[in-house]
């Protein structure tokens, strides 16, 4: 039995390596600016020195968890410790406003480990079929994906559609400052080298979120939390843990949607989030209250950070192609041990890949326990007045933004963006809606333009991208065709069917 | 004033700084892991009073920074890191990793080029990607490739040109045969994988599309595998796993000589008929050649480039050196620095043909 073989190497000293490995990640993770990209570079050295099995399962120890604790920080400071930690901001950090920071930590996490275990079981499950699977989604497929997540944000929040549309459209925007790669053309970049890779995201995200929040704060005065008594931690981690199997549709939805993107080699580290958070946002049956504190939109943005762990591990065993740059470092790693990852491993191999799999579920589980133990005392750090708060977290702010690339020009993108922000959240733009577009906005360009080039238009014909499509079309104009059929079958009333139809599509 | 009584008070604060602590800790293994280990070895060098290794150099005692273009946890970055320490030990001095990362290498070039050539800048960057920029008259370089320092070249790994299987090429032969040729995958102009189709395309005179915009050789080799694409080129190194698995077949090394492990793959000089394209395929070559290379500032005095020349010549001949590059899966190609700079020659002095190539979508 493959699956026990692959238990059996989990050794009482290999188990304590990855433990390690989860332990080590989950302090960088949750410290702002720094993610898992870091903790993997920085582990590697001294995981190489280690016995294949022991260093492979440290290696992957940080990189499955690395999606995790920056939920902590998230929801109650609104600072992602991550880029991949951003869409738990959205509806955590009002949750943390009123008192609820704990509960909304603990949907989060518990939403993380599920996401995990999903992600794991999903890759099990595909083990006999994974070279059609990877081979099925390309491009356009990708481009559909995308596509409908980007129609979904405009469902969140539910606030006036002109602000969402114009928040969507700056972040798009800017997205596209920035070389593009492929044409070698400039965009936006007014000779300036800084802006050549485009604008940097965690400098951005931390101004988004750190420094509005701290101005607001600022601003307002007294504390992060504006209960007065806020409810038992107890009573909210056990209703957070509820409210994710509550949510079970969320849960799942988000959790296939991360393990999706987490399939594509190009669409990067932080997208996954914004697919399954758009996605529950539209299909949720309290869309309105999305951005501002809806537990779905918590357990949708952490469900999917770690589902996608597991998807991106499914290009890696079928080709040897990393889903992820976290997951390319992990390959590089393997190589190093004399491991060649790839189709050969489902047969030379096979007990190691099952030692992964269990590594994914434990690795998940460990790390949900470990981050419930520390939230509660982070969590009383809300209640403090802002004239102790703002400082630490302005210099943690500055510390993450400047660590990402280590370039000058990073703090004032910081700083901007803090402004900006604040004047998009004084006038009631949504921040969320902005980075969606910001973050997704390029891989939908760049996955149409390979679609283009490799299949021409007929890419639309795609039966996977057509179905997405169609499904688009469908829920965009559904609703409509809903009232006319409705005005229809109701021929007493007095005005005709379809001028009545119209009236109501144009309301 | 809830929060400030006394015991509660002495919590947070511990929480808070616990927080700072752990940010200490990070940041201390991440950006001063190599100093802290020189730190503790280039005292040792010093006391051994290395012969060879000049511990009374003009270097000596001094802290030398070691840039590189790129983030920590990549290839370049890991190079740097696992070359520093044992620089540092050659040197008796202190040699600080920096990353320099941004346009794709060419902040930490501009950098470089810019710098005081005294010694204590050099650089590990991507000398073949830089001659491919520079002959496909990319955009935003403050440079004269030309005219740095080349100390010597780390590692200069063979490309090939693969054919997915696929697609049911086997040979050049097919290739030559075929009056549409390939579609190769690229990442987009003035990238490796463009510039090596743009060239190879012209030093053999045949036809073939490239399709741009693709993230990366990964999500090439994606496309490869779903026969979108027919073709690409890439390190051997990178492309030796798809070839055993059979999901790949070598058509040509672009190479001096065939490869040792692939004796049957021919390389693409075999097949060029005319003196104008055989210039175009050395030249391609050449650039390939540049590998990664260790630069420094341009005018570099005499004596401390013979230093620096020096100290990297018996770090890449020691054997303690190379045992630690092949635990860590780096392959090592080392040319001297008096041979990194005659092969940047070639490349800067180009002819027409070769520019005229690149301009070609």
């Amino acid at each position: 039995m493959a699956p026990l073989e692959g238990l059996a190497l989990l050794s009482p000293t290999v188990f304590v390596y990855m433990l390690l490995g989860v332990l080590f990640s989950t302090v960088v993770v949750i410290t702002p600016g720094l993610g898992g990209l870091f903790a993997i570079a920085v582990i590697l050295p001294f995981a190489l020195t280690l016995d294949p099995v022991a260093g492979i399962a440290m290696i992957l120890g940080v990189n499955v968890v690395s999606g995790t604790g920056n939920t902590i920080t998230a929801i109650l400071f609104g600072i992602p410790g991550s880029a991949s930690g951003v869409a738990s901001t959205f509806d955590g950090f009002p949750m943390s406003r009123r008192g609820e920071g704990v509960r909304a930590v603990s949907a989060g996490l518990v939403a993380s480990a599920v996401g995990g275990l999903i992600g794991a079981a999903v890759l099990a499950l595909s083990l006999p079929v994974l070279r059609p699977i990877v081979l099925a989604f390309r491009p356009p497929e990708f481009f559909a994906l995308i596509l409908v997540a980007m129609v979904f944000m405009a469902f969140v929040g539910g606030g006036d559609p002109l602000k969402g549309l114009i928040s969507g459209g700056l972040g798009l925007m800017l997205a596209f400052v920035g070389l593009e790669n492929s044409t070698a053309q400039q965009r936006y970049t007014f000779g300036e080298l800084y802006l050549w890779d485009g604008l940097p995201l965690v400098p951005i995200v931390l101004g988004l979120y750190a420094i509005t929040e701290m101005l607001a704060l600022i601003e307002r005065g007294g504390a992060i939390s504006g209960a007065k008594h806020p409810v038992g931690w107890a009573h909210q981690m056990l209703r957070g843990t509820k409210d994710v199997f509550r949510h079970w549709q969320a849960t799942l939805q988000s959790s296939i949607a991360g393990l999706w993107v987490g399939m594509a080699p190009g669409l990067g580290d932080s997208a996954a989030q914004f697919v399954g958070y758009a996605q529950v946002a539209k299909t949720s049956k309290n869309r309105e209250n999305f951005g501002k504190g809806a537990i779905e939109g918590v357990i949708a943005a952490d469900a999917a950070t770690n589902s996608k762990e597991g998807g991106a591990l499914i290009p890696t065993l079928a080709f040897g192609i990393p889903g992820s740059s976290s997951m390319a470092i992990v390959i590089a790693a393997f190589l190093a041990f004399g491991i060649q990852p790839g189709p050969e491993m489902l047969t030379q191999n096979i007990d190691i890949v099952w030692m992964i799999i269990w590594i994914l579920v434990f690795a998940n589980l460990i790390t949900m326990v470990v981050c419930l133990a520390v939230t509660p005392g982070i969590a009383k750090l809300t209640q403090l007045r802002a004239s102790l708060l703002v400082p630490p977290i302005l210099v943690l702010s500055v510390f993450g933004a400047y660590s990402s690339s280590s370039r000058l020009g990073d703090i004032l993108t910081l700083f901007g963006f803090g402004l900006f922000g604040w004047q998009l959240k004084r006038f009631g733009y949504s921040r969320a809606i902005f980075l969606i577009g910001f973050v997704l906005g390029p891989i939908l360009e760049s996955n149409y333009l390979l679609s283009m080039r490799i299949f021409g238009p007929a890419f639309l014909r795609r039966p996977i991208t057509l179905g997405l499509l169609l499904l688009l079309v469908l829920i965009v104009v559904g609703p409509a065709i809903k009232r006319l059929i409705v005005g229809l079958r109701r021929p007493t009333v007095p005005e005709s069917a379809s001028g009545d139809a119209d009236s109501r599509t144009d309301a | 004033m809830r929060y400030l009584k006394k015991g509660r008070l002495n919590k947070t604060v511990g929480v808070m700084a616990a927080f700072g602590l752990m940010l200490a800790a990070c940041g201390g293994d991440g950006d001063t892991a190599t100093p802290a280990e020189d730190a503790e070895e280039s005292p040792d060098a010093g006391a051994d009073g290395d012969a060879d290794g000049g511990g009374e150099g003009l270097l000596a005692g001094q802290t030398i920074t070691f840039v590189v273009g790129v983030s920590p946890g990549g290839g370049y970055d890991s190079y740097a890191r696992m070359i520093a320490p044992f620089l540092a030990e050659e040197l008796g001095a202190n040699v600080v990793v920096d990353n320099q990362p941004g346009a794709g290498g060419l902040v930490s070039l501009n950098n470089l080029y810019a710098a005081e050539p005294d010694g204590t800048t050099i650089a590990l960057a991507n000398g073949s990607g830089t001659g491919g920029n520079v002959l496909a008259g990319a955009e935003g370089m403050e440079f004269e490739y030309g005219e740095f320092s080349a100390l010597g070249r780390v590692a200069g790994e063979p490309k090939v040109l693969v054919a997915s299987a696929a697609s049911g090429y086997e040979s050049m032969e097919d290739l030559l045969a075929d009056p549409e040729g390939f579609r190769y995958g690229t990442t987009g102009p003035g990238g490796s994988t463009h510039t090596d189709a743009q060239l190879l395309r012209a030093s053999l005179g045949i036809p073939g599309d490239l399709v741009s915009g693709f993230d990366g050789s990964e999500e090439i080799g994606l496309a490869l595998a779903a026969n979108e694409l027919q073709g690409t080129i890439g390190t051997l190194d990178s492309h030796v796993p798809d070839i055993e698995a059979g999901d790949q077949v070598p058509i040509a090394m672009i190479a001096a000589e065939r490869a040792e492990d692939f004796p049957d793959v021919p390389t693409v000089l075999e097949f060029v008929d005319d003196e104008d394209r055989r210039v175009i395929a050395e030249t391609h070559i050449a650039v390939i050649d540049l590998g990664r290379a260790l630069l420094a500032p341009p005018g570099m005095p005499d004596d401390i480039l013979a230093e620096l020349r020096q100290a990297i010549e018996n770090v890449f001949t020691s054997e303690e050196f190379l045992a630690e590059a092949a635990s860590q899966n780096r392959p090592i190609g080392y040319l001297t620095g008096e041979e990194l700079a005659e092969r940047i020659q070639v490349v800067v002095n180009a002819p027409e043909s070769v520019f005229e190539a690149l301009q070609q979508q």
